[in-house]
């Protein structure tokens, strides 16, 4: 079904994963081209292209995305002749996982750990505790994921800032996609705190959320222009610009920064939405997790708050997801909210493609649908997709690729080829 | 643990981590020195609508390594009673057309947790590890279960129709397994009468995270390899003191007894399945090692995440696998894990067997641990046996279930195409001839769900 020419740094990888090591990424990348299976490009008004050509740089970068025709490869090129059952996409994007941050669950001295000793770690930025050299990352990888947004871990309410990287890279700089991506806040029984005994009610976590959430709006309307009436107003100002954990606040009451809300029970996710309406600044909005969502799938679509949902396949029997159906995510399809698949596993988000098979197998998602809510899903429901190529094949993007042989969405289909970053890896293999 | 997942599912990722962490022993039977609990007979606990069901015309993936096209099945009783072309209908037979559908054997969980750690997850429910002494050989998994746990309807919704309910991982000896048919109303009718009896143990991490972080023993292998020891030196010298008393040769007094040795003395009798939790290479030689020493067999190791490393090992001493296909990296013994295991363990010639360790993975999903194993190369007739007759067989219910075969148990699901596919329910699930899932119902969630409940569905509100 394949067939290669010129060299392939599939060894290279091979070798590095063998180890537990981070691929030694090659300093330049080798031209590459897939022909001849079905390409997705996911970009608005494109359509699939049947027999279709991705050609990639020698920097790595999307060149052509079209028919053969339009996409004549260059001599100096790797060429993968695809059949057409293979189906070529963006690399997946994971928006639930602790890749990068934990590698052996059980052993402490292998995670970045969990900041949680305050309620409030707006401040605290994920990307400083991300990893390149996992095992975790390789897996990822190997399993058509390329890109992953990783958040400060812990119970505390106000978790901190994300990031997006490539599962790829010697480094988090050299993997790096965006940063920060948006500011995470964790709601409902789980949230723990030692400085605050309250913060363990919702209703506690919603009552402190709204009192900092008000003080960096009172930021963000003085940035925007509002002058305080007199010195005392400007030294409190000053005071909480002084307090870095309202001052991180400040670019979501700007609206330059989303606010993600983990939340799974529908009454949460009510009450984020009061909050917000309350605040009286519609800041961008998301939920994660979601588990009930929906339940008030009207409400979310009313508020263009997306859903990152995670994990797809629920356990409908605790008192937050016993509404939990499989038709869950065709309820919130249907409503017009915006939704990302998200595996909320780390070691198996290798697998993130079989959850988008789930949402199809039920007949929840279209098959459209379930690829566009691992690809450019979590850009829409973030907010990100309008700043950034991730998720989509993008002619002068970076190339994050996979190549399916056989129906993406299930086990009859396996990852033949994987680019990350530009650089290809052909049949790679999981451990 | 530190969890991306909040609320019910952190509950939930909870006592998959209790579980992970820690994981014990099954039970099957009785307890020192008494007679076995009495299981139900089969027409007791099966409303049986017709006394024998034809299945027309169905691929009949019989689990023996055949596959069988456009053939008949014909259950009778609680047996399979015929398979061919065009066979008669019984009079008063329920005959279905399944013509395009596949039957496949139902399947065999011989790692579960469900009833002892019944959903939804919480204190009240975390019956599945008596984790206050090292050994507890004899605490019964039959004394936990709970037969309203409503994971069970829908774990044979997704075609499991027998499972081993094992007690956790947090000891050494963890305790005695209960075999159960995933049909009944009560636990006397879910038991399987007549079954082996099994226990489960714990090698590796789990006992000495849970006694080491106590500062009791086990806090390392070495202590957790004396604690087993220890506790067979005295069941081997109770044996030796039964049988001097049971051939006349002394009897000092009244026969001697200690409950809670019997199952090792049983064992130790050749009369125990032994069931061990044991992820890496060196604990599945320490034990066996210890099972050499003291002249015993085990039957299984469970989990076992590094036996691809030692095939022959296990196959020299015969030892089944059973494994997850693609589960790992949660802890160091499951950090050398490869989604190539079971391809290598089956061509090897290990007798394999994939389960769920639910609530580890969802017992409703276990068809999709063979489908991804089958994704991962395991060949397809092999990726069905591993969740149908290698579980059966080592469990010691080899001669009574596991495959399509005149005489076996008449548990059968119906699939509406390959079960090796994502997403992949059965339309049909028999138990013992009665169709609990299947026309729209599932019998089983009508009986936890309670009165007043719709039955056609596994969960409602």
């Amino acid at each position: 079904m394949t067939s290669t020419k010129g060299v392939t740094t599939a060894c290279v990888f091979a070798l590095g994963s063998g180890l537990g090591l981070a691929p030694a990424w090659a300093d330049g990348a080798q031209p590459f081209a897939w022909v001849g299976g079905t390409v997705h490009p996911l970009l608005v008004g494109v359509a699939p292209i049947p027999d279709g050509v991705v050609l990639v740089d020698g920097a790595g970068k999307v060149a052509c995305v079209g028919t053969r025709a339009a996409c004549p490869v260059p001599t100096d090129a790797t060429v993968r002749e695809l059949g057409p059952k293979t189906a070529v996409l963006p690399g997946f994007v994971e928006g639930l996982s602790r890749i990068g941050q934990i590698e052996i669950d059980a052993e402490d001295n292998t995670h970045d750990g969990a900041a949680q000793r305050e309620s409030n770690l707006a401040p605290v930025q994920a990307i400083d505790g991300i990893g390149l050299n996992s095992r975790v990352v390789d897996a990822a990888r190997k399993g058509g994921v390329t890109a992953v947004l990783a958040r400060p871990l812990g119970s505390s309410l106000i978790a901190g800032q994300s990031v997006l990287f490539r599962t790829c890279g010697a480094t988090v700089d050299a993997a790096l996609l965006r940063t920060p991506v948006a500011l995470h806040v964790n709601l409902g029984e789980e949230v723990r705190t030692a400085d605050l005994a309250w913060v363990g009610a919702r209703s506690g976590q919603i009552a402190l959320l709204r009192t900092l959430l008000e003080r960096a709006r009172r930021l963000a309307e003085a940035d925007a222009g509002k002058k305080p009436k007199d010195a005392a107003g400007l030294e409190s100002l000053q005071r909480l610009r002084d307090d870095p954990g309202v001052a991180a606040l400040v670019p979501v009451m700007a609206g330059k920064l989303p606010l993600v809300v983990h939340a799974q029970r529908a009454d949460d996710i009510l009450a984020v939405l009061r909050l917000r309406d309350g605040l009286g600044v519609r800041f961008p909005l998301a939920i994660a997790g979601g588990a009930e969502a929906h339940v008030v799938a009207a409400a979310l679509a009313k508020a263009e708050v997306g859903v990152i949902v995670g994990p797809v396949r629920q356990r409908p029997y605790g008192p937050a997801a016993r509404r939990w159906t499989e038709g869950a995510l065709g309820d919130l399809a249907r409503a017009g909210v915006k939704l990302a698949l998200a595996t909320a596993d780390t070691y198996n988000a290798r697998n993130l493609r079989w959850e988008a098979g789930f949402a199809i197998r039920w007949g929840a998602l279209t098959a459209d649908a379930a690829l566009r809510a691992i690809t450019v899903g979590l850009g829409e429901v973030i907010g990100f997709a309008k700043l950034s190529t991730v998720g989509t094949i993008a002619v002068g993007a970076p190339a994050d690729l996979v190549a399916i042989d056989g129906d993406w969405a299930d086990t009859s289909g396996h990852v033949v080829g994987v680019a990350c970053g530009g650089r290809e890896e052909w049949a790679p293999k999981q451990r | 643990m530190p969890t991306i997942s909040r609320s019910y599912a952190a509950q939930i990722a909870t006592v998959l981590a209790a579980l992970l962490v820690a994981c014990g022993a099954p039970i099957v039977s009785l307890p020192g020195g008494a007679p076995p609990p009495t299981a139900q007979p089969d027409a007791v606990r099966a409303p049986r609508l017709h006394p024998a069901t034809l299945l027309r015309g169905a691929t009949l993936w019989t689990a023996t390594g055949e596959v069988l096209d456009a053939t008949d099945l014909l259950l009778r009783d609680n047996r399979i009673a015929a398979i061919g072309k065009d066979l008669a209908a019984p009079s008063g037979a329920l005959i279905l057309d399944v013509r395009g559908k596949i039957v496949t054997p139902g399947l065999v969980d011989m790692h579960s947790h469900l009833g002892v750690y019944p959903m939804p997850p919480g204190k009240a429910h975390a019956d599945g590890n008596e984790m206050t002494q090292p050994t507890t050989p004899m605490v019964r998994a039959i004394d936990a279960f709970d037969p309203e746990d409503p994971a069970i309807a829908r774990a044979v919704a997704g075609g499991v129709t027998t499972a081993l309910i094992l007690p956790g991982s947090g000891n050494v000896m963890g305790g005695q397994a209960l075999y159960v048919k995933l049909h009944g109303r009560t636990v006397g009718e879910m038991q399987l009468p007549g079954a082996p009896r099994a226990m489960k143990w714990a090698m590796g991490e789990n006992p000495k995270r849970v006694y080491g972080g106590r500062g009791t023993m086990p806090m390392s292998r070495m202590g957790h390899g004396w604690v087993m020891r220890k506790a067979l030196f005295e069941a081997r010298e109770l044996l030796a003191q039964q049988r001097a008393w049971d051939d006349g040769s002394a009897r000092p007094g009244p026969r001697p007894q200690k409950p809670e040795l019997e199952p090792l003395v049983a064992l130790l009798s050749g009369q125990v399945s032994l069931q061990v939790h044991c992820y890496e290479v060196h604990d599945i030689e320490t034990l066996v090692r210890v099972a050499r020493e003291f002249g015993f067999q085990v039957a299984a190791i469970h989990h076992a995440l590094e036996a691809w490393k030692v095939p022959e090992l296990l196959k020299d001493n015969g030892i089944a696998v059973a494994t997850f296909a693609d589960l790992w990296g949660f802890k160091l013994e499951a950090w050398d894990a490869s989604v190539h295991a079971p391809r290598i363990l089956h061509e090897a010639g290990v007798v394999l067997a994939l389960k769920t360790d639910h609530p580890v993975i969802d017992a409703h999903e276990f068809i999709f641990e063979a489908a991804k194993a089958h994704h991962h190369g395991l060949p397809e007739q092999a990726a069905l046996q591993a969740v149908t007759r290698n579980p059966a067989r080592a469990i010691g219910l080899g001669d009574r279930l596991g495959t399509l075969e005149v005489g076996k148990a008449a548990d059968v699901a119906v699939w509406p195409g390959s079960p090796l596919r994502v997403g992949a329910v059965p339309e049909r699930v028999f138990v013992d001839g009665v169709q609990v899932v299947g026309d729209g119902r599932n019998l089983q969630a009508q009986w936890s769900a309670g009165p007043g409940t719709d039955a056609r569905g596994v969960c409602c509100d």
